[in-house]
């Protein structure tokens, strides 16, 4: 009975996010739900490292950026097809997760937090520099879009569908992988390292296997992001969005996949709806991204039920008090 | 089955364990008693290569492991209940005990038949399989750190102050649950307590650990009769 119901809600959810570029199109706003869909990837990746093992990444913007970059270059120097982009972004994920993640979750706390943050700076700042290979500042334009024999996926609805394929693809396989052996022991160490290491788990090899997951998801998010934009600068791929993936984790509940996405939705979505505020727009947002912080810990649609139970039972017990 | 030969173990350079050496034989209940502070955990952590001992030797089935990780050490089946039942408090039970195979590469099956032999053993854990660890009461926590140690097929079995913080019903079930994964599944068990008495009446040997040393063994009858030990842990 449980299970049905969350099968329809899952499905109510899928049949809206099929019909809502029917009904709200144009292109800004079909490519900002493009760019959602992407974001809810990444944090997908994201939630192994940081929402399972409890290890803070803020270099999210530096990986999602080689990978743009990886699968951009390719294509604009060598003609090099995107869909084998694809496959060098999830490489370049792969050794970012193994070469930053051995030297760098040998720190925890505040010093992994640095070490995140100065990765991702490094790779802006050679983005901009290295102007022969990544068009420095200027960025790599007239990316092509995916096609399928012969036929181009056009920006624009085909792309979004397209990416809806995608994200519900890495949506069951972290689905799976967070039940699988690995999540519980991602879960494992950081709910208690003693118990997790005298069972035989080695923790620095279960960290970098997160880590390397986290990586993986953002380079292919990067990838992605570079053909449905078309034009890639290093601009973009700054700390600010690296914050913004850690955001969209805690608004969507630590370690919850669904959470995941919710918190994407919310994230990426909910500035363009505060647009009316003019300039006002990124303080009301922070500012309500910060109070969520404070007072819903557990991520909002967690709080959001248990402040539900919370008015059923105060309702509840006036109602039995009346009778 | 499991021999350690005059280790001594340090933390940075303070010396915790002096020329230790301990003896277990095939389906043994030992106990290592001693108050708080004597080395009776750093015993435990060396022979689990959580810390590793400078001098001595620790052989297990006859291969030296005192120089091999913790992993590998796990791997070999010796299994440690560490004190103050550290379960996964936000895993529920069956993911606590599912933790328990993660050395081992089980078929589907293999695991299923696991978790029963858990389930038999402990029916308490299967009523509440679903709930979270933490929301456990602490004997049951307990109990759930043992089954979870079962999990993966152990050669040896340490559990570490299994009585701690119980109360004194639930300390009897747990000394009577050891002897029980001790006479029908065939492991050796290491009991380390600070209650004594307990510890002495279900062993076959024990070894008595005072700073860092062991300062008295031999077979647990003899060791419950002496007059030192009555005097210094039985209280007269």
């Amino acid at each position: 009975m449980k299970a049905n119901r969350k099968t329809i809600i899952y499905a109510i959810c899928l049949i809206a996010a099929i019909i809502l570029p029917l009904v709200f199109g144009g292109n800004y706003f079909i490519s900002l739900y493009g760019q959602t869909l992407i974001n809810i990837i990444i944090v997908f990746g994201l939630n192994f490292i940081t929402g399972l093992t409890r290890n803070m990444n803020l270099g999210t913007a530096g990986i999602m950026a080689l990978g743009a970059y990886a699968s951009g270059i390719l294509y604009v120097k060598f003609g090099v097809s995107p869909w084998l982009g694809l496959a060098a972004a999830i490489v370049v994920g792969y050794l970012i997760g193994k070469g930053l993640g051995y030297p760098s979750l040998r720190v925890s706390g505040v010093y992994l937090s640095l070490t995140t943050i100065a990765f991702g700076e490094i790779v802006r700042l050679i983005l901009n520099n290295t102007m022969n290979l990544t068009g420095g500042a200027q960025g790599l334009s007239n990316l092509s879009s995916y096609s399928i024999f012969g036929f181009e996926i056009s920006r624009g609805l085909p792309f979004y569908y397209f990416l809806l394929v995608i994200m519900l693809i890495m949506l069951w396989i972290s689905t799976r992988i967070v039940r699988s052996k690995w999540g519980r022991a991602f879960k494992a160490i950081s709910d208690n390292p003693d118990a997790a290491e005298s069972l035989g788990i080695d923790i620095a090899k279960v960290k970098v296997l997160a880590f390397t997951l986290a990586s993986i998801y953002a380079s292919f998010g990067g990838a992605l992001y570079a053909h449905l934009m078309g034009y890639i600068n290093p601009a973009t791929f700054n700390f600010d969005m690296s914050i913004d993936f850690v955001v969209m984790l805690m608004v969507g509940g630590i370690g919850v996949v669904s959470g995941n996405i919710i918190g994407a939705i919310v994230v990426t979505m909910l500035p363009e709806l505060l647009r009316f505020l003019g300039n006002y727009y990124q303080l009301v947002f922070y500012l309500i991204a910060f109070i969520g912080a404070i007072k819903l810990p557990q991520g909002w649609p967690a709080g959001l039920a248990s402040l539900w139970k919370w008015i059923v039972k105060k309702t509840g017990l006036k109602s039995r008090k009346e009778g | 089955m499991l021999s350690i030969k005059n280790i001594d173990t340090y933390y940075g350079e303070v010396q915790a364990l002096m020329d230790v050496s301990v003896e277990i034989g095939e389906n043994e209940i030992v106990a290592i008693i001693g108050s708080n502070g004597a080395g009776k955990s750093t015993l435990m952590k060396s022979i689990m290569g959580l810390v590793h001992p400078r001098k001595g030797s620790i052989e297990f089935k006859g291969e030296t492991i005192s120089n091999l990780n913790t992993w590998d050490v796990v791997k070999r089946g010796v299994i440690y209940i560490p004190e103050g039942r550290e379960v996964f408090p936000d895993l529920s039970v069956l993911e606590n005990l599912e933790m328990g195979a993660y050395s081992k590469k089980y078929s589907a099956k293999e695991l299923k038949a696991k978790l029963d032999m858990a389930y038999d053993l402990f029916p308490r854990l299967k009523e509440r399989q679903k709930q979270k660890a933490g929301s456990l009461s602490g004997g049951e926590q307990q109990m759930l750190a043992i089954a979870r140690g079962l999990m993966s097929d152990p050669q040896l079995l340490m559990c570490d102050e299994p009585s701690l913080g119980l109360a004194p019903v639930i300390v009897d079930e747990m000394f009577d649950t050891i002897v029980k994964v001790n006479q029908e599944m065939k492991i050796p068990i290491i009991v380390v307590e600070q209650n004594a008495y307990m510890a002495l009446t279900i062993s076959q040997k024990g070894f008595v650990m005072e700073n860092g040393r062991i300062v008295q063994s031999g077979d647990s009858k003899d060791l419950i009769s002496s007059p030192d030990i009555k005097k210094a842990y039985l209280g007269g």
